[in-house]
């Protein structure tokens, strides 16, 4: 008995499930594009997964929190922030003051997301379905929905710049953020009382945990996230587009989950985020390289998904009735 | 005739015995009490009888054939029906179709036949007095009295043998109550088997013809129609009360004097439906008790003043300063500590480890530098409580849900160990725990209150509060309706007597 829990209990966890899954995308990705394991591709890869993994992260720490937390409106956060930064440059606005206008802008929007969850007490899911088309709005009114792309040359750094051989987004934003997540969740009293909320709000609230603050830093924090990924998103296009992260703020879900975050809250790692974001990305990356429909791409991710949670929910069960019980 | 008999039942969760050798036997035409203390084993019984639960041992026949409830529709089948305390409904769907869910009647093209269910009802409804206009209105616009109506005539249109009331009575009003009465006597000369239980003896005098007393899972009497009365039955249920206690010296000297302030101090806390005008003193170094059956209002009063919820008057003072926090936390900073009932749903955080679990209350004490909460702090305060709280673990990163339920409890009370705490509120603290854990947690409670703390300990255990508690009040219905400056073991029956509404005079030593 002992046995077979020892040989699978590793896989219980998101990192051993989905360290399965990515060694397997990385032989498909090899199969379908040969090469494609090259440091030049690494490189370019990582350029694509800073965007969709930063609103990945948002969505994680939302999750996590527990009472059905989650956030549709992060793509439309990440094109209102971008947008933002255009429209003030366009009108002669020095670069740095448009960049901190767009990050104020997506604090306020995740501000905006979580006074309507946490104090007003509408569903996350229906606010922020709801936000999710305001923000879009928003984003095309300040554009007449057009594209802006004269930004001065300073700005292509964030999304252009490389440093040590890698993105500049990837090694100044991408990897100090997921260090600090990683702090802020698993050391400091935030972290702790996200995860205790996540898992039994009654329980936190009896422990003196005001649950509503807890969760309302969650939105906060997504929209910061949403707004540093827009930047460099338009950074590195040269282009804002109103329309921009139409697909993300499902996408950003789909990498949380896969993850192995719980949807229910309380359980879920920067880490399986981090993971999953590179499955996502890895796929992405070489299905485009070997000009394969992007629709068997889509739904490959769903059969993955599928195939991870399912995974997951088994491999707990079944180790978790051969652990033993003490009194 | 014997409808259903249940012979030898033996049934444990856990470790904990909740039936051991009871024997009943359910008669058609009578009206079957069954009694005891909440944990009695009531609830485990009915739910053998309806399929929810199968017995560990023994048998139970029907109609003299064994047989075995695989599941509560199983039993439906065999013509079992239940009306529970809180009616388990369809609050959007209409009368009628909550009568029929199980089983509509259908036109010949499969489409449902409601003027044959309109037809079918009818009698039914006459015979409960029950209005035809009442079919079409949603479940949920009826009062509880009434839906459990529905429910009667559910099991009649079921044609069902043996209908059995949970305590049936404790949401109905006082002429809604004679009214289930005259009901259930209607079904016993209808030649059905009624199986009825309740706590509130009077009650049961009313209707019964014969009574099973049940204390800690034991079967400790029957008794016919002409045996009824009040001083035997509780007799019966004391029997348990009185051996317990006697084996469990009284430590905790009585805490309060004249001249000292009381510690907390409660007035006129009221907010209407829950609890009336409750008032109460609590001093340094005492153990107060609460004792009363589930829904008289007790953790509902520990809860208001822990700012889970507003009462609507009343006043609370602390070290007197007022006190009415806005919320936990409040009450925390205050110095209060809240153990709550339901460790599963209020208490434990069930995916965490054992670790969180401990720390969830203290977590800002141990913040050091970057609001990071300090590694060492947090070991050494672990490895103190589960010493000292004597908690039998694997691995402290193993989660909560490895312990037993004792274990699980002590984790949830050493979250309190390292607050300043004034007073320490814990809501039925050993619900289903081992006997030694018990042991130990109340030898816990002693020293906590020996430590100057002032302890409540709300308990439906009187063996448990009179062991534990120095000074005693006593709930029902949301009233305080009996207090006790001294606990003494000659006080027990007066104790159960007003607990159960029986009557309500004072104890001889009033606050």
């Amino acid at each position: 008995m002992r046995g077979r829990s020892a040989i699978w209990r590793p896989l219980a966890d998101q990192y051993g499930l989905l360290a399965l899954v990515l060694l397997v995308s990385i032989s498909v990705a090899n199969a379908i594009s040969p090469g494609i394991l090259s440091l030049t591709n690494f490189s370019a890869m990582t350029t694509f997964g800073v965007e969709i993994g930063l609103l990945a992260f948002g969505e994680t720490v939302i999750i996590l929190g527990g009472g059905g937390g989650i956030d549709l409106s992060v793509g439309s956060m990440f094109a209102v922030s971008q947008v933002v930064v255009a429209v003030l440059v366009q009108q002669g606005a020095d670069i740095w003051l448009g960049i901190a206008a767009g990050i104020a802008s997506g604090v306020i929007m995740g501000s905006i997301n979580g006074w309507l969850v946490t104090r007003v007490r509408i569903p996350a899911i229906i606010t922020t379905l709801a936000t999710m088309y305001a923000y879009s709005g928003t984003a095309l009114l300040l554009t007449n929905g057009i594209d802006i792309s004269n930004f001065p040359a300073a700005f292509n750094v964030f999304g252009q710049g490389m440093v040590l051989g890698l993105p500049f987004q990837f090694v100044a934003v991408y990897v100090p953020v997921a260090i600090i997540l990683w702090f802020v969740l698993t050391k400091t009293l935030y972290g702790y009382r996200l995860y205790l909320t996540g898992t039994n709000q009654t329980a936190a609230i009896l422990s003196g945990i005001d649950i509503h603050r807890v969760r309302m830093g969650a939105y906060v924090l997504t929209g910061l996230l949403c707004s540093l990924a827009g930047i460099i998103d338009a950074s590195r296009l040269a282009t804002a587009r109103p329309d921009a992260g139409l697909s993300a703020n499902l996408e950003a879900i789909t990498i949380a989950v896969l993850g192995g975050t719980s949807i229910f809250g309380g359980r879920g790692t920067i880490g399986g985020t981090i993971m999953a974001t590179l499955v996502i990305t890895l796929l992405g990356y070489s299905f485009s390289l070997a000009n394969i429909n992007s629709v068997i791409e889509t739904g490959t991710v769903g059969l993955i998904l599928i195939a991870v949670v399912l995974g997951q929910h088994f491999v707990r069960r079944w180790t978790a009735a051969v652990s033993p019980r003490r009194s | 005739m014997a409808l259903l008999e249940l012979r030898g039942i033996h049934k444990s969760f856990g470790g904990i015995q909740a039936l051991r050798d009871v024997s009943v036997t359910i008669e058609l035409g009578r009206v079957h009490a069954i009694v005891g203390e909440n944990g009695a084993g009531k609830s485990t019984l009915i739910k053998l009888m309806m399929g929810v639960l199968t017995p560990d041992a023994g048998e139970i026949r029907l109609d003299g054939q064994p047989v075995v409830l695989q599941n509560p529709a199983h039993a439906k089948a065999l013509g079992f029906a239940a009306v529970y305390q809180e009616p388990l409904i369809y609050p959007h769907l209409t009368v009628l179709e909550n009568i029929f869910i199980a089983r509509p009647m259908r036109k010949r093209w499969g489409g449902l036949d409601r003027n044959a269910m309109v037809e079918r009802i009818g009698p039914i409804f006459e015979r409960l007095d029950l209005s035809l206009d009442l079919l079409f209105k949603p479940m949920r616009e009826l009062r509880l009295g009434y839906q459990q109506m529905v429910l009667i005539a559910q099991a009649l249109v079921y044609d069902s043998r043996l209908i059995l009331f949970d305590e049936p009575t404790s949401i109905l009003s006082g002429t809604e109550t004679d009214h289930l009465f005259e009901i259930i006597r209607y079904l016993r000369r209808a030649g059905k088997a009624v199986v009825y239980i309740s706590h509130r003896l009077e009650e049961l005098l009313a209707v019964a013809d014969e009574a099973t007393v049940l204390t800690d899972g034991r079967m400790v009497g029957h008794v016919d129609r002409e045996g009824l009365n009040p001083d035997d039955l509780l007799t019966m249920m004391m029997g348990k009360a009185m051996r317990e206690y006697r084996k469990a010296p009284l430590t905790v000297e009585a805490g309060h004097s004249g001249d000292r302030p009381p510690l907390l101090s409660v007035t006129g806390w009221s907010k209407p439906g829950m609890f009336e005008d409750v008032n109460f003193q609590l001093w340094p170094g005492e153990v107060l008790g609460f004792y009363g059956q589930v829904g008289a209002g007790r953790s509902e009063v520990a809860q208001s003043l822990f700012g889970y919820f507003k009462p609507d008057r009343g006043e609370a003072t602390l070290n007197g300063k007022r006190l009415m926090p806005k919320n936990p936390a409040a009450a925390i900073r205050a110095g209060l500590g809240y153990v709550p009932e339901d460790r599963k749903l209020q208490g434990i955080f069930g995916s965490q480890s054992i670790t969180n679990n401990m720390i969830s209350v203290v977590l800002p004490k141990l913040v050091g530098r970057l609001a990071r909460v300090r590694p060492l702090a947090v070991t050494e305060m672990v490895e103190r409580y589960t010493k000292a709280l004597n908690i039998k673990i694997g691995a402290l990163s193993d989660t909560i849900l490895s312990l037993s339920g004792g274990g699980q409890q002590k984790v949830v009370l050493s979250r309190w160990m390292a607050e300043d705490l004034k007073v320490l509120i814990l809501d039925e603290p050993t619900r289903g725990i081992d006997v030694p854990t018990k042991r130990d947690l109340h030898e816990l409670i002693r020293e906590l209150a020996a430590r100057g703390l002032g302890v409540i300990v709300i308990s439906s255990d009187l063996p448990e509060v009179m062991a534990v508690s120095s000074r005693l009040i006593v709930m029902n219905r949301g009233r305080v309706v009996a207090s006790y400056d001294a606990v003494r073991d000659s006080l027990a029956e007066d104790v159960l007597r007003a607990a159960i509404g029986l009557d309500r005079r004072q104890g001889e030593d009033v606050l």
